[in-house]
């Protein structure tokens, strides 16, 4: 497919650069609101040479991918809430292991079997662990179609830089609507080949992957390397979207499909002389403490917006030190906020 | 400008086809563009809706507080977003099926037996193709044509010999709606 | 007037939402006669699968609670060992039962928990909108094999009963439709000997229906009997798997 633009639903279109982006093993299973996913996949990951599977479980799927990662295959595996819930181990054990591969996580409200609407109740689950044991999970978080391939392209391209699952944390609303996208074949800087996959031990001594390391302090010392690691990730890996913050005395802190539509509450505010800004988390691990401090001193509020009772407000309490000055405004359970709706919470907060 | 729209109705009108259809058309006019299904249970006969916006700069928000143009196409779709109007708004109601149109206030209601319409254009299945028509007549949000051209994106190849009976639905009801 | 047909005391005065021509609605109403005739609606627990019937709580009139894809067995097992004079039973999806919740399945009946299991097999993901289930026949076009299901990349379809009937836990497998009046009867009979089974201490029982999905199947509700009975009887064949209440 060369460049060119579609319109394409969030969900076909991260299956699409997927595509492009060279994953060739997709294992899966039907939850809503990502089914869209698996569908696309089943027919166009074979027409492209790799593997499609449906997998028995989602257990089932995140370890296949696992092995596909063993394997040296570019690898993903989507779902929604409670299906990421069951990939946990697998996901810390990939961490262990130190194998890339995409998750994606078209979130639901929750918790238990909650609604199919979208939400962003799992920021604790991707950034705070989710999986057992000290390991990190770089997390993505879209706001348009655009940005769901784009970031899709990208993950896949960090996965493999940093030999660490990435998570592409979304939601229902950007699965299931449609935009213009533009999808190309994207360039990235050119990766050492990958020295630690198992494919026959021809040639050279055989190798092994494994997160069991019992011998007194080695994992301990593969924790320090870990740590290192990730260390690396966050001086690098910081992607956030400022907007209009330049004059801002209201600052709204909100990702994904919430944080564009504070940008909307944001323009309404100025159209009424209230000058907000809206600071955009695109990464959501690593966090961008440092940035939203900065922004945050030059503002005499912020109001932290999302789709659940308050999570990522406590990142930015941290990055504030400042409670005084940090408000939160949530709608939980599938709830969207409209841009009249936050723009309304800030005109209560600055009365 | 920013321009909204919701259609609704109920499992069966066609109404996400019709919205994507809304979607394509002002797309080929250069416009930006989102739409936004309900999902999940469509295809039990329960309610069924979409969200379109149409702009000429960035889209903040696809989704809709209160709406400048609802397409209503029967009493599950109206009595769900009868309250989503915004002041001022157009309220496009099927009165062959929703009798209380008369209830809202606040917005021009512009009632139409659709379904009826439809019927006689040749099928009650281009009720969603008889709305668009009168909102693309009321609101100028898009162009009759670039709807005409959009049927053939829009459309499954399974019922691509509907397409002549769709463009006269958007004709009639563009008539209906008083474009010329 | 003789009343000929009344709702059982079993069954909510509630309209279900399941689509026109499904088999959910008829099932629920066989359980829920079978309940009421054996007496024990007011010692029942139901244990409600993820995926269409997820709100058969909506409709049957005793207790019922949710359970996590799959894992109603695993649920129903402890229910039972906590209150073991109680009637536990489950009703499950193929999806729900022979693919995320094999684990639990198999192990429920390896224990021979003393528990009655409903299995709806409607040969695909129905809740999820249409992908393919282990049931799927060869062949048969999902959403997720549009060109019909290949046994080469996904398998073959999973028969439960025979596979369980290997289990020397299993007490009581046979496998159903709910095609005509007839059948239906014969469900029903089924239905009530798996209670029965359980009624008598005897361990596991199965009873699997061959259930309409029209809707996903791209069929009319005449259509979807049809497909039941001459294309999945094929494969599923109708009649006693085991049945080993009589020693
Ligand atoms: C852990 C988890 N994975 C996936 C889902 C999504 N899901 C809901 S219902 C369903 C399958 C339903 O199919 P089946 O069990 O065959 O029941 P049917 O609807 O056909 O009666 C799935 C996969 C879920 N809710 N939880
Ligand atoms: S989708 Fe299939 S199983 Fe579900 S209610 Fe409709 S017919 Fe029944
Ligand atoms: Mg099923």
């Amino acid at each position: 497919m060369k460049s060119k633009i579609h319109l394409m639903k969030g969900n076909e279109a991260i299956a699409e650069s997927a595509i492009l982006a060279g994953c060739r093993f997709y294992a899966g299973y039907p939850i809503t609101p990502q089914n869209q996913i698996p569908e696309y996949m089943s027919w166009r990951m074979p027409e492209a040479g790799g593997s499609f599977i449906q997998a028995e479980s989602e257990l089932a799927a995140i370890n296949m991918v696992l092995g596909a990662s063993v394997a040296g295959a570019r690898a993903m595996t989507s779902s929604s809430s409670p299906g990421i819930s069951l990939k946990q181990e697998g996901i810390s054990y990939m961490a262990g292991m130190e194998l890339p591969a995409l998750i994606v996580n078209m979130q639901r409200g929750g918790p238990g079997l909650g609604n199919i609407q979208g939400s962003q109740a799992d920021y604790f689950q991707s950034v705070k662990g989710g999986g057992h044991g000290d390991y990190r999970l770089i997390t993505l978080s879209p706001s348009t179609v655009q940005e769901a391939a784009d970031l899709t392209a990208e993950a896949f391209y960090l996965a493999d830089k940093y030999r660490n699952p990435v998570l592409l944390l979304s939601d229902g609303i950007l699965g299931q609507m449609i935009e213009p996208v533009e999808l190309s074949e994207r360039k990235f800087p050119e990766l050492p080949a990958k020295d630690y996959i198992l494919d026959g031990c021809k040639g050279r001594k055989p190798r092994n992957l494994f997160s069991l390391m019992m011998g007194p302090g080695v994992l301990e010392k593969h924790n320090f390397k870990l740590a290192g690691k990730y260390a690396k990730i966050e001086a690098s890996v910081r992607k956030f979207e400022k907007f209009k913050l330049e004059d801002a005395d209201i600052v709204i802190v909100a990702n994904g499909i919430i944080g564009r539509i504070s940008k909307g509450a944001a323009n309404l505010l100025r159209a009424s002389g209230v000058k907000c800004g809206v600071f955009r988390p695109i990464s959501l691990w690593p966090f961008p403490y440092s940035e939203i401090k900065a922004a945050a001193a030059k503002a005499k509020k912020i109001l932290v917006v999302e789709q659940n009772m308050g999570q990522m407000v406590e990142d930015v309490r941290l990055a504030v030190l400042d409670d005084s000055k940090v408000s939160f405004f949530g709608r939980p359970g599938g709830g969207c906020p409209v841009p009249e709706e936050i723009a309304a919470k800030v005109r209560e907060i600055i009365k | 400008m920013e321009r909204s729209l919701i259609m609704c109705g109920s499992g069966g009108q066609g109404i996400l086809l019709g919205g994507s259809l809304a979607l394509v058309a002002a797309f080929s006019e250069g416009k930006k563009v989102t739409w936004l299904p309900s999902y999940g249970a469509e295809k039990r006969g329960g309610l069924s809706y979409c969200a379109v916006v149409i702009s000429d700069e960035e889209i903040m928000s696809p989704v809709l507080g209160l709406v400048e143009y609802i397409i209503g196409l029967d009493t599950i779709g109206f009595n769900v977003y009868k309250g989503s109007i915004s002041k001022g708004g157009v309220f496009i109601i099927n009165s062959s099926l929703i009798k209380d149109g008369k209830s809202l206030s606040g917005c021009k209601v512009v009632e139409l037996p659709i379904s009826d319409i439809a019927k006689d254009v040749g099928s009650n299945r281009v009720v969603n193709m008889v709305s668009l028509g009168v909102y693309a007549a009321l609101s100028k949000a898009v162009k009759l044509d670039s709807l005409k051209t959009g049927l053939e994106e829009v459309m499954s190849s399974r019922h691509k010999d509907m397409i002549a009976m769709n463009i006269k639905a958007l004709e009639r009801g563009y008539i209906e709606g008083g474009g010329k | 007037m003789k009343q000929v047909y009344c709702r059982p005391e079993s069954l909510k005065d509630n309209a279900n939402s399941y689509c026109p021509g499904c088999g959910h609605g008829i099932v629920h109403r066989l359980v829920a006669e079978v309940i009421d005739e054996l007496g024990v609606r007011e010692k029942t627990v139901g244990i409600a699968p993820v995926g269409c019937a997820v709100f058969a709580y909506d409709y049957w009139n005793f207790d019922v609670t949710e359970a996590p894809h799959g894992r109603p067995p695993a649920v129903a097992c402890a229910i039972k060992r906590v209150l073991p004079d109680r009637v536990v039973f489950t009703y499950q999806g193929d999806g729900d039962l022979a693919s995320i919740g094999t684990n639990e399945i198999i192990h429920s009946a390896n224990r021979s928990d003393n528990i009655t299991v409903i299995f709806i097999n409607n040969a695909n993901y129905g809740m999820t909108g249409g992908q393919m289930a282990p049931t799927t026949l060869p062949g048969m076009k999902t959403t997720t094999t549009q060109n019909g299901r290949d046994v080469k990349v996904s398998g073959y379809p999973v028969r439960v009963c025979e596979l369980l009937a290997t289990l020397e836990g299993t007490r009581y497998l046979e496998r159903v439709m709910i095609t005509d009046p007839a059948n239906i009867n014969k469900a029903k009979k089924a239905i009530k000997k798996s209670f029965q089974t359980q009624l008598d201490g005897k361990g596991f029982s199965l009873v699997e229906v061959l259930s309409p999905c029209p809707v996903n199947w791209g069929k009319s509700p005449l259509d979807g009997l049809k497909f039941v009975k001459e294309e999945m009887t094929k494969y599923f064949k109708i009649g006693v798997i085991k049945d080993e209440t009589i020693q």
